[in-house]
């Protein structure tokens, strides 16, 4: 009887190796749409280089001097001014209401800079962009008057405290971890070992099974949000909004990532994919894209309008404007809103998944 | 009086025909045994019977809400026998009353008592099955739906929970239970043999296999 080589057996398993993969759908998501996703998301539409940074400005003395500052200042590309402003009191205003990063301000003795400190990055780079403006300015044009240097100040964050960046980030990756790939898994475990074909043959419809699986882990959150409240303040980052307001936001976001984990759960099979899937679809845009490692304004203008609909974009957001501005629900009902939509349609889609598909 | 009615019903997978114009009925202490390969379509048909999925043409009548039990065992691996019995118990809806005796029922019929307190993924598989079929008619349903439930189980396993079957049958229970084990055939007090979807064969058991010269034919 003839033998097999090993050279043939090892293309034998080669064979296999390919066939596998060409007929499972979660290798070929992973091994052909990973690796451009990954590409064009870092290649394309990622990068630490922010186009346009939105500035306020006023100028109390109407000075030709100031408005040909603000002039120089919007010639150059990294600015944006989109708006000015008629008393210094308007601020906190300008800051918390509208996306503005910096507001300049022209007096007849010097120039005082006020800048968003919740993100101490944009914020350093900010501060030395508008110093190399106003360097230029005063060089090239009023060499006759030269105030003192400018005074810049930062808003929400004055002693400029490394906690403040990271800290929206890491609840909204650990939210998403938890809420969304703890719960689907779960879902998808009881799929795999037949005790779900068991649920569904009792007196249970689907939504009280959802709901039943769901409220452990949502009560679980609750203790999750917690324990984010309390590490804002050992961080030294307390709440400086409504407690009630921020409780709701991580409660809501808390509950959005895990309609979206029930999501995938209802409409694939196996733990696994429900894993694979929630890393993909879930964890890796709401990193990148949220505005947590790259700032959404470096961001290209392809990717802006879902960025701007990601449920980590909303959160982060959010999470900033009540814990670090102090904004009440007037500024921050659009993110609680898209956040609300997203769970509600997630779970309608999960609830028909699970109505429509049984396991085989 | 017929507990379940199935009437020509087709079910599709994309392009794979997995049940097709299938008609059988079930009558209370009957047990019907659907006989066939693996692909063949028994776990198919009694999915649609047990509504988890629907058919694309035809059918299905059942009366009240059948007892399962599908061929993976299926209870909550994490809890323990007596956790497991109190979670499917009111989920069937039963009182508390109730499900206190349906437990001790349970527990002094399978001889559970040392291990009521035990995690199910602990216990000899034998006993999680039995475990298992003593769930599914905890409620007591008038028809009761077995998928394959002794796929694995050594012989011994195998007769108990055949004992336990006909026991059930002999209160009035319709059972429609699926099996690929051939001897297990005369177990039941009808047959109907499924192969490539379609009911093949069909009647009392020594009927079936005289007039079949060669059961095994459709399992090939």
């Amino acid at each position: 009887m003839m033998q097999t080589t090993g050279k043939a057996r090892i293309w034998s398993v080669v064979r296999k190796e390919f066939r596998h993969i060409f007929r499972d759908k979660i290798s070929r998501l992973l091994l052909f749409f990973m690796p451009g996703f990954v590409l064009i998301l870092f290649g394309y539409a990622l990068s630490f280089d922010v186009h346009h940074h939105n500035i306020q400005v006023y100028n109390p003395g109407y000075s030709v001097e100031g408005e040909r500052l603000f002039a120089r200042l919007e010639a150059n590309p990294k600015f944006q001014i989109v708006g000015r402003l008629t008393d210094l009191s308007e601020i906190g205003d300008a800051f918390a209401r509208a996306n503005t990063r910096a507001v300049v301000v022209y007096r007849a003795d010097g120039v005082d800079v006020f800048l968003d400190g919740t993100s101490d990055l944009l914020a350093s780079n900010e501060d030395m962009m508008i110093r190399s403006v106003l360097a230029d300015f005063f060089a090239d044009e009023t060499r006759q008057i030269l105030p003192a240097a400018p005074s810049v100040r930062y808003i929400y964050n004055p002693s400029m405290k490394k906690e403040y960046m990271p800290v929206p980030g890491l609840v909204m990756m650990i939210f998403m971890l938890i809420s969304s790939i703890v719960l689907g898994t779960s879902f998808n475990k009881e799929k795999a070992q037949g005790s779900y074909r068991m649920l569904r043959m009792t007196r249970m419809s689907t939504a009280e099974l959802i709901a039943g699986k769901s409220l452990p882990y949502f009560l679980i959150s609750l203790f999750h949000v917690m324990m984010v409240w309390l590490a804002c303040l050992y961080f030294g980052v307390p709440v400086q909004g409504s407690l009630l307001l921020f409780f709701g936001l991580c409660i809501l976001y808390s509950v959005c990532c895990m309609s979206l984990g029930l999501l995938i759960a209802a409409w694939f099979d196996r733990p696994l994919d429900v894993l694979v899937l929630c890393w993909i679809v879930l964890f890796i845009p709401n990193v990148f894209l949220s505005g947590f490692v790259f700032p959404i304004n470096s961001m290209d203008e392809a990717v802006r309008p879902v960025v701007e609909f990601l449920p980590g974009t909303a959160f982060i957001t959010a999470f900033r404007n009540i814990a670090y501005k102090g904004t009440g629900l007037p500024e921050n009902y659009p993110f609680l809103l898209i956040l609300t939509v997203e769970t509600f349609l997630a779970f309608a889609l999960s609830l028909i998944g699970f109505k429509r598909k049984v396991p085989r | 009086m017929k507990l379940v009615e199935i009437s020509h019903v087709s079910k599709r997978f994309g392009k794979f025909l997995a049940v097709d114009d299938v008609t059988l009925d079930l009558s209370g202490g009957e047990i019907l045994g659907l006989l066939g390969a693996n692909g063949a379509g028994k776990t198919t048909l009694i999915r649609m019977v047990c509504d988890l999925i629907r058919p694309d043409g035809g059918q299905i009548a059942v009366t009240g809400r059948p007892g399962y039990m599908c061929q993976t065992f299926s209870l909550v691996e994490e809890l323990t026998v007596h956790e497991n019995i109190r979670f499917y118990a009111t989920l069937y809806g039963l009182g508390r009353q109730t499900v206190a005796e349906r437990e001790e029922s349970i527990v002094a019929s399978l001889e559970l008592g040392p291990y009521r307190d035990r995690q199910v993924k602990f216990l000899p598989s034998g006993w999680r099955q039995a475990l298992s079929f003593s769930i599914a008619v905890i409620a007591d349903p008038p028809v009761l739906i077995l998928d394959e439930p002794t796929s694995g189980l050594d012989s011994l396993s195998r007769r108990r929970l055949w004992k336990m079957i006909h026991a059930k049958a002999a209160e009035g229970t319709g059972v429609i239970v699926s099996t690929h084990y051939l001897d297990e055939a005369f177990y039941c007090s009808r047959l109907a043999i499924m192969n490539s979807g379609r009911i093949v064969a069909g009647g009392a058991p020594k009927d079936v296999a005289s007039t079949q010269q060669d059961l095994l034919g459709f399992f090939r």
